[in-house]
């Protein structure tokens, strides 16, 4: 397959401000400068965006409580994201949601979910409303290995299909739901092959791939534009930091994340391939890190000179009308 | 933090605990009397299934670390990420011979798994004539205060109050966390057990043995005659900060502190208000059919000639809890607003 | 028992409550086998037989062709032959006979748990609270083991350790045998300590208690009748949550008791008093009389006016006229409705919010009758000579008596004149009838000493009092008006002008 200079820039870009801007927020909440939980999507980053760069605005997401990548995948602002984390008022959610529940309707982001399983459903939805709208939009849900074991998930996969929704489900399995290891919680060999069971087309890639990941997705969202109905995608990725940050991540392996820091990281990968393929150079790569670097460092600063709600935000927008 | 006047002089020793630890205690002792007692949940010990440490969470709090050590994991069960599954799997061992301790992480997964609760466990003793006892403990960390957002952070109490054939404990400290989890395991109803996240590290002394608090029974944590505090989970010690404060102006106030909602020690209540003629509920809970709203219906019910002054209410607003934490500060009923609903009622 | 059995109205249907006995098939003292027809029965719906069901002797017909029996009704009775007389009587009578009625001492242990619980918990009554018991009281109450460990609700423990009580002392009735605050008093009332009221409690609304929806039992419930006691004052240990004659008795003995209490503050003795029940008319004056009175601002102008001059006039008119009996509260009533001709800005209604100033005077005149007043109106008196006034006040007057006005005759109006002179009252003060905004209060016309250039003279004086609503009117028109009707009635010829 043929890749533009243009295309695989655009790529990187996103990939490399996901691994910086989860980088700097573990070092942000390190500091303090973070409330609450996150969770770091660092090493995943090629999941989200080889799927998303497949979608415009008007497709639609659903993300996890690991919702960052997806956010920028998808083209959310970074700063007002960096504002949001930070509870600020002019986040991308005013501040009321933060990390776990980030979401910009504008950009065909259902949102993150603090929910383990929270998006399937949802986004069977967002596609029942393409289909019903005729509008050839697309739905993609995010999940992870811990969510397949989600009544709620298995419940959305046997809907989609019953409904033939235009759905793509991607499973990101990087081992571990929380603490628990996929191979102890997940009963079937496969989990891809337990959602083709449910009556969909399914494939299994190799999630720290760029190009094996945007190649398996751009077929399944052709067949679902096409009305082909549903589909899943499940991504054999690993992530590098823990659950959560701060987690002391005791069921990690011995040297396991060093090892998989080196073998497994998607964007040394990609720079390999591309470079090697000769199609950029190294240089630009580097230059494109620099500018990704002082980005991030705006959207700390930006974030931290934000101001914070006033007390009456704390009644907005509960509903639209009372 | 002061003992309170409840607590039964035991024999032995005891030593100061955190509320985390006097659970955890408790799960310890409890197990190793009664081999039917089993614990289930996420992460309840955490790492099956990975190259790495057993017993690499023992709860994502560590209320239940060392039990799978100790235990093996026949007893102590790492589950899938499946509340439905979860909950379910408990009601039906309860009744048939286990005595299971399951854990929700947060009671905001009840979501997910309420058939399991409200529809299933509750009912069981009652749709079945009396023939069944579902003796399930099922541990939920409820509250706000953890920039946890909305998702993470709810009082869902009055919701499984409202349940017909559910118990509902709300320990506010070490001694009867300890004291409490004990009882709810021997009890042969199911019973929900929620843990205010603010509370896990605060600590008192525990007594080391065995030892029990019936359910029904309030504890009053602060003694005095002008104005009766109730406070539940989360917001007893604010309510003892706040009548610590008006004490040094001479104002002396009854803070009672029911321990479980449901069921619920009207009695207490209704004696300290005939004495006092005031009362000021803070209940973290929002405020459409709180645990504020309730005992208030009840009081005005049964004791209404005692009162000398509307009941005040002191609980978060009606919106869910937001993120940024200058606003969920706000959200969560603040000492001053507390202070406020007693200085208004004895101004009546 | 076991061979005798009854013969039972059936229910044949859902909306069966009763029927009619239309014929026995059978005498009595036939023998019947399970399944033989026994009497037919006449619903609104169906006629139908009843069966029996099991074999036997008719032993007893008790139900007659004609009579109408509800549903359950002991119709007869079957039974072996060799049964006795005796037994059969005695089973009828225990089976109550006729109507199904509710089984009123069912056990105390059906009672369920909640209303023996709530009992404690009640407090609808103003709290009383032991006095802290005398030496005497004391000290059948303070001896007795270490009582730290028995279980007591944490203000009963607080209240017996500041009154020196032991616990052991006190029977419990609380939650798992707790003893609670209440069981502490009955306790100290018992050794012959007292309840009082704490100081400063919330005052005991006085007015009298609706407790008719209280559950009790019928005995119980006559017993507080009689005794007038509130079926809310007493606790509920009866049966099925009720309150029952116990409960009565014991709320009488705590009355009994507060009554002889020396130190108690007592609500003062009531003397003897008969209920008068209050009528429409009543209720409605009472209403909005008061209604008037906190709503209007009232301010008073009195003037006094010499009548001498139109007690001649009067005399003049009736001398000259059979059957005209014009009367000073005639010539007052014109002289009102030509002042307000002079000063119309009285001539006023006010809603509260929207003001109507009338072209004509519609003066209402106050009639007293039994039980009440009523202010017929005369309708455009302006326009009415003297005589014509006086018949058609006398008509209206006569007929308010008799109770035959028309509403249009006394709803509405513009001013109001009110005369007590009749019963010697010198002045009084009225309040304005809503929602015109003036009235005129009129005393008896009196000689008094009255001074003219400096000199001491007699004359006829009447005072009259006008209330007016300032919202409306102000001083300076009221008196305006009172000197112009001052003018009028001291000189009456100015009236034809």
């Amino acid at each position: 397959m043929h890749y533009s200079p243009a295309f695989l820039v655009d790529a990187y870009r996103t990939m490399k401000t996901i691994r910086l801007f989860e980088e700097r927020c573990i070092l942000e909440f390190e500091r303090g400068n973070i409330p609450g939980f996150v969770h770091a999507y660092n090493g995943q980053e090629a999941v989200a965006v080889g799927v998303c760069m497949h979608l415009s605005d008007s497709d639609v997401i659903g993300s996890t409580h690991r919702g960052h990548g997806h956010c920028i995948a998808k083209g959310c602002d970074v700063i007002a994201m960096m504002k949001e984390i930070m509870g600020k008022a002019t986040g991308l959610c005013k501040g009321k949601g933060g990390s776990m529940h980030i979401a910009d309707f504008d950009k065909g982001m259902l949102g993150a979910n603090a929910i383990v399983g929270g998006a399937p459903p949802l986004c069977n939805g967002a596609a029942l409303s393409a289909k019903t709208l005729g509008t050839k939009n697309v739905a993609v849900s995010f999940g992870g290995d811990g969510s397949s074991n989600q009544g709620t998930v298995m419940e959305a996969l046997n809907l989609a299909v019953v409904l033939q929704l235009p759905h793509i489900f991607v499973v990101e399995n990087n081992g571990y739901g929380e603490g628990t290891g996929a191979r102890y919680a997940v009963g079937c060999e496969s989990i891809g092959a337990r959602t083709a069971a449910f009556g969909m087309p399914a494939a299994t890639v190799d999630g720290t791939d760029f190009f094996a990941v945007y190649e398996q997705a751009g077929k399944f969202v052709e067949l679902a534009r096409n009305g082909g109905g549903p589909s899943a995608i499940e991504a054999d990725v690993v992530r590098f930091d823990g659950h959560f940050i701060g987690d002391p991540q005791l069921y990690r392996g011995k040297d396991e994340l060093k090892t998989i820091k080196e073998t497994r990281d998607c964007l040394k990968k990609f720079r390999a391939r591309v470079t090697g393929e000769n199609w950029l150079k190294a240089e630009q790569l580097d230059e494109m890190d620099a500018e990704i670097a002082a980005l991030i460092e705006r959207a700390v600063e930006e974030g931290m000179n934000a101001p914070l709600p006033e007390p009456a935000a704390l009644f907005a927008d509960v509903y639209a009308s009372y | 933090m002061t003992s309170t006047p409840q607590q039964a002089k035991t024999a032995g020793s005891s030593r100061v605990k955190t509320y985390r630890e006097a659970i955890n205690e408790a799960l310890f002792q409890e197990m190793r009397r009664d081999p039917t007692v089993i614990v289930m949940g996420e992460e309840v010990s955490g790492g099956a299934g990975t190259d790495g440490q057993d017993d690499a969470y023992g709860g994502v709090f560590g209320v239940t670390k060392g039990l799978m050590p100790e235990f093996g994991r026949g007893r102590v069960i790492d589950t899938p990420i499946s509340e439905s599954a979860i909950i379910g799997a408990a009601a039906g061992a309860a009744c048939t011979g286990l005595r299971p301790v399951a854990e929700l992480m947060f009671f905001d997964f009840i979501g997910v798994c309420f058939d399991q609760i409200f529809n299933q466990a509750a009912k069981f003793r009652y749709m079945f004539g009396g023939k069944s006892k579902t003796p399930l403990v099922i541990r939920a960390t409820v509250g706000a205060g953890w920039r946890a957002g909305a998702q993470h952070s709810n009082m869902l109490h009055p919701v499984v109050t409202h349940i017909a054939g559910l118990k509902v404990v709300m320990p506010s400290n070490a001694y009867d966390a300890k004291g409490l989890m004990i009882s709810a395991i021997r009890d042969d109803d199911p019973v929900i057990f929620l843990e205010h996240k603010i509370l896990y590290d605060t600590k008192c002394e525990v007594p080391d043995e065995l030892y029990t608090i019936p359910f029904g029974e309030a504890a009053f944590t602060r003694e005095g005659t002008d104005v009766t505090i109730v406070a539940i989970s989360g917001m007893v010690p604010r309510a003892n900060a706040v009548a610590d404060k008006l004490a040094k102006e001479g104002i002396s106030c009854d803070v009672i502190d029911p321990r479980t909602v449901s069921p619920l020690d009207v009695e207490a209540i209704i004696e300290s208000v005939e004495l006092t003629g005031r009362l000021v509920i803070v209940d973290e809970a929002n405020e459409r059919c709180s645990l504020a709203a309730d005992i208030s219906s009840i009081i005005a019910e049964k004791a209404f000639h005692a009162l000398r002054a509307p009941i005040r209410k002191v609980t978060a607003p009606h919106t869910p809890v937001p993120f940024s934490p200058v606003l969920e500060d706000l959200y969560i009923p603040t000492p001053e607003r507390i202070e406020q609903a007693v200085r208004d009622v004895l101004e009546a | 028992m076991a061979n005798i059995s009854a013969i039972a109205m059936p229910k044949w249907g859902m909306e069966m409550s009763e029927g009619v006995i239309s014929e026995w098939r059978l005498a009595e003292g036939a023998t019947v086998s399970a399944g033989d027809d026994l009497v037919d029965v006449e619903t609104s719906k169906i006629v139908n037989t009843v069966t029996a069901q099991a074999g036997g002797v008719l032993r007893r017909i008790i139900a007659q062709p004609g009579e109408t029996l509800p549903v359950g009704a002991l119709l007869g009775v079957l039974a072996s032959a060799d049964t006795p007389d005796g037994d059969i009587d005695s089973f009828i009578a225990a089976q109550g006979g006729g109507a199904a009625a509710p089984a009123p001492e069912a056990e105390a242990a059906q009672a369920p748990e909640v209303a023996a619980k709530a009992a404690p918990a009640e407090s609808n009554v103003t709290p009383l609270r032991a006095e802290p018991p005398a030496a005497g009281v004391l000290a059948k109450l303070a001896s007795g083991a270490d009582d730290s460990d028995l279980p007591a609700t944490p203000i009963a423990r607080r209240l017996a350790r500041q009154y020196g009580v032991n616990l052991h002392n006190v029977t419990a009735s609380g939650r798992h045998g707790r003893v609670t605050k209440e069981d502490l008093e009955q306790a100290i009332l018992a050794a012959g300590g007292t309840l009082v009221a704490p100081a400063g409690a919330a005052p005991v609304k006085a007015a009298p208690r609706d407790d008719s929806a209280v559950h009790a039992t019928p005995v119980a419930r006559r017993l507080a009748r009689e005794l007038g006691i509130s079926l809310l004052d007493c606790r509920t240990s009866g049966s099925h949550g009720r309150v029952s004659k116990a409960d009565v008795e014991a709320a009488e003995a705590l009355r009994q008791r507060l009554a002889a209490a020396p130190a108690a503050p007592q609500a003062p003795a009531v003397p003897a008093f008969e209920e008068v029940p209050l009528s429409g008319m009543r209720k409605t004056i009472a209403a909005r009389l008061q209604s008037s009175k906190q709503t209007a601002p009232h301010f008073r102008v009195n003037i006094d006016a010499e009548i001498d001059a139109l007690l001649a006039v009067r005399k003049q008119l009736n001398d000259a006229n059979s059957g005209a009996k014009i009367s000073v509260n005639d010539f007052i009533v014109k002289a009102c409705a030509s002042a307000l001709m002079r000063v119309p800005d009285l001539n006023v209604q006010f809603d509260g919010t929207s003001l109507k100033r009338f072209a004509s005077a519609d003066i209402s005149v106050a009639v007293a009758i039994p039980d009440g007043l009523i202010t017929p109106i005369v309708r455009g008196a302006e326009g009415k000579g003297l005589i014509a006034l006086s018949n058609e006040i006398r008509d209206l007057s006569t007929r308010a008596k008799l109770g035959t006005l028309a509403a249009a005759e006394f709803q509405g109006g513009t001013f109001t004149v009110s005369n007590l002179g009749m019963f010697g009252v010198s002045q009084f003060d009225a309040i304005i009838n809503p929602p015109q905004c003036a009235i005129l209060a009129v005393g008896a016309g009196q000689q008094r000493p009255v001074v003219r250039n400096g000199e001491l003279a007699v004359a006829t004086v009447v005072t009259l009092s006008l209330a007016s609503d300032h919202r409306i009117i102000d001083g300076a028109l009221a008196a305006k008006f009172m000197g112009v009707l001052k003018g009028f009635l001291e000189q009456p010829a100015t009236m034809l002008g």
